[in-house]
């Protein structure tokens, strides 16, 4: 299958490591991430990294089947990153109030705007973590 | 035109290297959580799905078709993970970095939550991008 690209004698090392190339500065995010999204978003840009890369791997060494395996790679990343979502969701809405108070300064300042930290503890003390869920779900229904 | 479907397939497969870079560049350097995640979805997905078109250019019959098939399930896949992500990370207050005009998804979710529960204690004074 080699001679269907034209220059495949450099097109394709040349491809190979502009993918690696990103795969290398996805990875400093993946292990610099200050939270859990940054890395989510790392594992998701890798995964798809991984997918051009098994696509010419089977352009490159002419196996179909490896097509196979792109297809079920995008599949799971897209069922990893929704696993992901859940697993992070549950941990910062546990972790307590430091986190969120900290967050709670950080947009203040950046916003400029300058909330009171009484109105964040107010609407975190208006509802258990299960009552946030409810007026999520309420707000789906009325949305 | 095989010649140009070969020249075809070598612009694509650099093309779709290219992009990945960028959204690679953008997802090490963007300031936000949500603007990586811009750029590891859109770019991402794009340069992958640009890989995958030139691997089909590339290639003839039951190849190319499973090259196409994965590019559908790549291009239908990415954008709903990314939705999900970017909501369940707003909904768990992570807080964007916001230009001058606030986060205006959290105005719209206090309104709402305002409307579904009108005991619930009213919006912050100070709340950004009061819509």
């Amino acid at each position: 299958m080699n001679t269907g690209i034209a220059g495949a004698a450099w097109v394709l090392p040349l491809t190979f490591a502009l993918l690696a190339l990103s795969a290398a500065l996805i990875l400093l995010r993946l292990v610099s991430g200050p939270r859990a999204p940054d890395r989510v978003v790392a594992i998701d840009a890798l995964t798809m990294i991984a997918i051009a890369v098994i696509a010419l791997l089977a352009l490159s060494t002419a196996q179909p089947m490896l097509l196979d395996a792109a297809v079920v790679l995008s599949l799971v990343s897209f069922l990893g990153t929704t696993a992901f979502i859940l697993l992070f969701r549950r941990r910062d809405r546990g972790a307590g109030e430091t986190a969120h108070a900290a967050d709670g300064r950080r947009l203040a300042g950046v916003a400029g705007t300058g909330a009171p930290p009484g109105g964040e503890d107010a609407r975190n003390a208006s509802g258990s973590p299960t009552g946030r869920t409810d007026a999520h779900e309420n707000r789906e229904a009325v949305g | 035109m095989n010649g140009f479907l070969a020249w075809l397939s070598s612009a694509l497969l650099l093309l779709g290297a290219l992009i990945g870079l960028i959204g690679a560049i953008g997802v090490l350097r963007l300031p936000d959580s949500y603007t990586r995640l811009h750029a590891a979805s859109k770019a991402g997905a794009l340069g992958a799905a640009l890989i995958l078109a030139g691997v089909a250019a590339a290639s003839e019959g039951g190849f190319a078709l499973a090259a196409l098939f994965a590019m559908a399930i790549l291009l239908a896949t990415a954008p709903l993970a990314a939705h999900a992500m970017a909501r369940a990370a707003h909904r768990s207050d992570l807080p964007p970095v916001t230009g001058p005009l606030g986060d205006a998804l959290a105005g719209a979710e206090e309104e709402a939550l305002a409307e579904a529960d009108p005991r619930a204690p009213p919006p912050k004074p100070g709340a950004p991008g009061g819509m």
